[in-house]
């Protein structure tokens, strides 16, 4: 099959020898033996051997298993692969079960020891538990003590690529990565599909088809190189990725891309609106009926609290002292950012207070905040400039620890010869 | 056609070429018939007109000039202003070409109190407190304008602060009196400083007692106080001593003469607050003088107490005078202390404020018309109002500010 397409069997010729690496998980053996191109194998899988395998180890979303019990009339011979495979899958199987035991116990303990439920202990309550029994310093959160489900800790897994009679279920199977492979065929063929549209289009002089506007992809973008490794399930190449993101990006500009929109899709990320997510302060009244909102924001080590009444006078108010509590005008200037960029320079009145750090953390928390307290008064556009100038994002830098051997963060230790 | 205005009539085409259109055309032609025509007003002189009036007379002022700038002469900064007028204010009026100074709120009330006052009474006490860079040593520099013009004598100390400290500053044991110490060099100063202060008020003054400085050189009863004068500047050693003369003469003098007197200290707390740092001034034994041990002061702070009359004494109290461990706050008690607050008592104490809305935009205005805002969006009103926004209303900050834009 593979041999009519002259590219593919190149990549067979190359691959096939290629060192082929199974990753066992739940026992499947294929008896289907209709594949057709251009799907993923995983998601024909057929029959489940065990049905109590869990959906852990799978990758892709599975379409229910259609079970054809084929009257044969062939002795079934099992290949020495798949002897090998199902003693190695069996093996690990038998292992995270093991496991899945051992973290059942554990999570018991630890519900007895905390004077808990057992029964309905879960997995939050576990981190909380931990955190709680054996505190750790350690900066890295992944080196800290844990206690989760196997499935979630162990490496996801393949299952089986071949069937019982050692064929191997996926046409491009030799190519190592046949997942990806298949993928980037598709591509190829959608391309040639619209291509073909195109040229028939024109030739039909319906061209109010083809001045669709283009598609409009500012609100996401490609899977990173990470995500597609783990979407694929297999070891692609950094150049392999970029190969992937040329092809995507000649198909999204072909005139009649918008046809393929679910399948582009499938490999985008969506991105989420920040200003929207987040919920903004709601105005409020005092007891003289001004109106106000209220934000905290934080810069560095430091934390403000602001109480922003408008409409005002532009009167300013930090820890008790006015604007003159910041000597520096660049402080001042920082502060005026936000108002400025709302226009309401003179129209609100700020009451702020800051606490821990310097002037320069107690600044930037106070603008953070005061951009977030005028969220609640200002208009959908005004929002959405103060978030694409950053206004309302906070600024992740942190004061960087001192490495033990070094003289600081990064600073090193004069050198000396002796 | 006045520099200024082709400066703005260029800035305008070349800044909207691209967008030339029918109106602009017909604000050139305007503009170019306007300034073609003398006798109708330019439009640079209407803008002008909002921060700054005609009237250059202190003495004419009212409320109505509040804000706005008025002009100096050049005798007068060289002659009853002198070294009265920041460095760097002096720098910038330079620049401008012209000396101008703004009519501030606390100057018309405080001239106001002295213009009604009843001279028969004992000398009354003002003092100008406020935050760094209100406005308090101009307020100062206004009073002493307007009260020169009217021919009082003025008796000036531009910033107590100095008479206390300074690293190489020679300091000699009074021969008038043991345990007071003289600073011969600040004594000249503050002579010549009075002498160009005072120009042409002193002729008919003589002294009315005889003052021996040595067994050799005196002074008889009747000498001109000129000739004292010259004499504190040519032999410095005595310069301490004939400051002292001057002072004791016009105390005891103005009642009878009929004198006007305006006694003008900036950072008076000098005068009663201990100078700790490291450049204080020390007698021979390395002992830190106290304020009233050094001669100048000493004198000084005889003006500034309730024992004579005909004289008004306006003082200001500068916290950059006392220590840097206590700047926290600018009211009376807090930066005179409990001594000096004790020795003015009582006193009338005037604030100082910062700028009002008005006033900051007056000077922003100003400073737009002499060019020293370039930027176009400083000369805009959201610019203008960002400007007074980072100010905080300060006058200093706001010139601080400014100076970059």
């Amino acid at each position: 099959m593979a041999s009519n397409i002259p590219w593919m069997t190149r990549l067979v010729r190359m691959n096939c020898f290629a060192k082929q690496r199974i990753y066992p998980i739940a026992i499947s053996i294929f008896q289907d033996g209709n594949l057709t191109l251009n799907h993923v194998v995983q998601q024909q899988r057929t029959y489940d051997v065990k049905n109590d395998s869990t959906d852990h180890g799978e990758n892709f979303s599975i379409s229910p298993p259609k079970i054809e019990n084929k009257p044969t009339t062939k002795t079934i011979t099992i290949s020495r692969a798949m002897k090998a495979y199902m003693e190695r899958a069996k093996s690990h199987d038998n292992m995270m079960k093991a496991e899945v035991a051992d973290y059942e116990i554990g999570k018991r303990h630890l519900a007895n020891i905390m004077g808990e439920d057992p029964d309905n202990f879960t997995q939050a309550d576990v981190d909380r538990a931990i955190e709680y029994l054996l505190p750790s310093g350690l900066f890295d959160k992944k080196a800290r003590p844990l206690l989760k489900n196997p499935y979630e800790i162990f490496p996801k897994r393949k299952v089986a690529q071949f069937s019982l009679d050692g064929r191997p279920l996926h046409w491009l199977y030799f190519t190592a990565l046949p997942n990806f492979y298949s993928i980037l065929h598709d591509i190829t063929c959608k391309m040639e599909d619209l291509k073909a549209l195109e040229d028939k289009l024109l030739s039909e002089n319906k061209t109010e088809d083809l001045n669709v506007p283009p598609l409009n992809l500012a609100s996401s973008e490609w899977l990173t190189y990470q995500q597609l490794k783990d979407k694929f399930v297999e070891k692609v190449q950094e150049k392999d990725y970029q190969h992937f993101l040329v092809m995507m990006e000649r198909l999204v500009s072909h005139p009649l891309s918008h046809r393929e929109l679910p399948f582009i899709m499938a490999f985008r990320n969506m991105l989420t609106n920040e200003s929207l997510d987040t919920n903004p302060p709601q105005i409020e009244y005092d007891a003289e009926g001004r109106s106000f909102s209220c934000a905290e924001g934080t810069r560095k080590d430091s934390w403000a609290y602001v109480k922003l009444y408008m409409p005002g006078t532009g009167k300013v108010t930090i820890n008790g002292k006015d604007l003159s509590y910041f000597t520096n005008f660049l402080y001042r200037e920082s502060l005026l950012f936000p108002l400025s960029l709302a226009g309401v320079i003179g129209q609100v009145d700020i009451e702020a207070e800051a606490m821990y750090g310097g002037p320069t953390g107690h600044c930037g928390a106070i603008r953070l905040a005061v951009s977030r307290a005028l969220c609640a008064f200002v208009d959908k556009d005004v929002k959405e400039k103060l978030r694409l100038t950053g206004m309302l994002t906070r600024d992740p830098r942190k004061r960087e620890r001192k490495k033990p051997g070094q003289e600081g963060a990064r600073k090193k230790f004069t050198w000396k010869k002796r | 056609m006045e520099a200024s205005l082709l400066r703005l009539i260029c800035s305008k085409i070349s800044s909207r070429t691209r967008f030339f259109n029918l109106t602009l055309c017909n604000e050139t032609v305007q503009q170019i018939s306007r300034c073609s025509s003398t006798f109708n007003q330019t439009q640079s002189e209407k803008f002008r007109t909002a921060f700054r009036t005609e009237i250059n007379d202190p003495r004419h002022h009212t409320l109505d000039h509040v804000g706005l700038y008025y002009q100096i002469p050049q005798e007068e900064v060289n002659g009853v202003l002198k070294t009265t007028i920041k460095e760097s204010d002096m720098r910038l009026m330079k620049t401008f070409n012209e000396y101008c100074l703004m009519v501030r709120k606390p100057a018309l009330e405080l001239n106001g109190y002295i213009k009604n006052f009843n001279l028969n009474h004992p000398v009354p006490r003002f003092l100008l407190y406020g935050l760094k860079g209100a406005g308090k040593t101009c307020i100062m520099q206004y009073t002493m304008q307007h009260f020169h013009r009217e021919n009082w004598i003025i008796l000036h100390v531009p910033w107590a602060g100095r008479w206390v400290r300074g690293w190489y500053k020679e300091v000699s044991e009074s021969s008038y009196k043991p345990g007071r110490y003289d600073t011969p060099t600040d004594g000249a100063e503050w002579l010549e400083l009075f002498k160009t202060q005072n120009q042409g008020k002193l002729k008919n003054l003589k002294t009315t007692s005889e003052y021996i400085w040595t067994k050799r050189e005196k002074a008889e009863i009747g000498t001109p106080l000129e000739e004292i004068i010259n004499f504190g500047q040519t032999r410095i050693k005595f310069s301490s001593d004939c400051a002292g003369v001057i002072l004791k003469e016009l105390r005891k003098q103005a009642p009878l003469l009929g004198l006007k007197v305006l006694v003008a200290v900036g950072a008076v707390n000098a005068f009663y607050v201990q100078w700790d740092m490291l450049n204080a001034l020390k007698n021979s034994e390395k002992k830190r003088l106290q304020p009233g041990e050094i001669s100048l002061i000493h004198n000084f702070k005889k003006m500034l107490s309730p024992t004579w009359t005909h004289g008004v004494a306006v003082c200001t109290a500068d916290v950059f005078a006392n220590s840097e461990l206590t700047r926290e706050n600018y009211t009376p008690l807090y930066v005179l202390k409990q001594e000096g607050f004790e020795a003015l008592d009582p006193f009338v104490p005037i604030l100082v404020p910062e700028y009002t809305d008005k006033e900051a935009l007056s000077n922003i205005n100003y400073f737009i018309d002499h060019n020293w805002i370039q930027n176009d969006h400083g000369k805009t009103d959201e610019g203008k109002k960002e400007i007074i926004f980072v100010s905080n209303h300060n006058p200093l900050s706001l010139h601080k500010i400014c100076s970059s834009l």
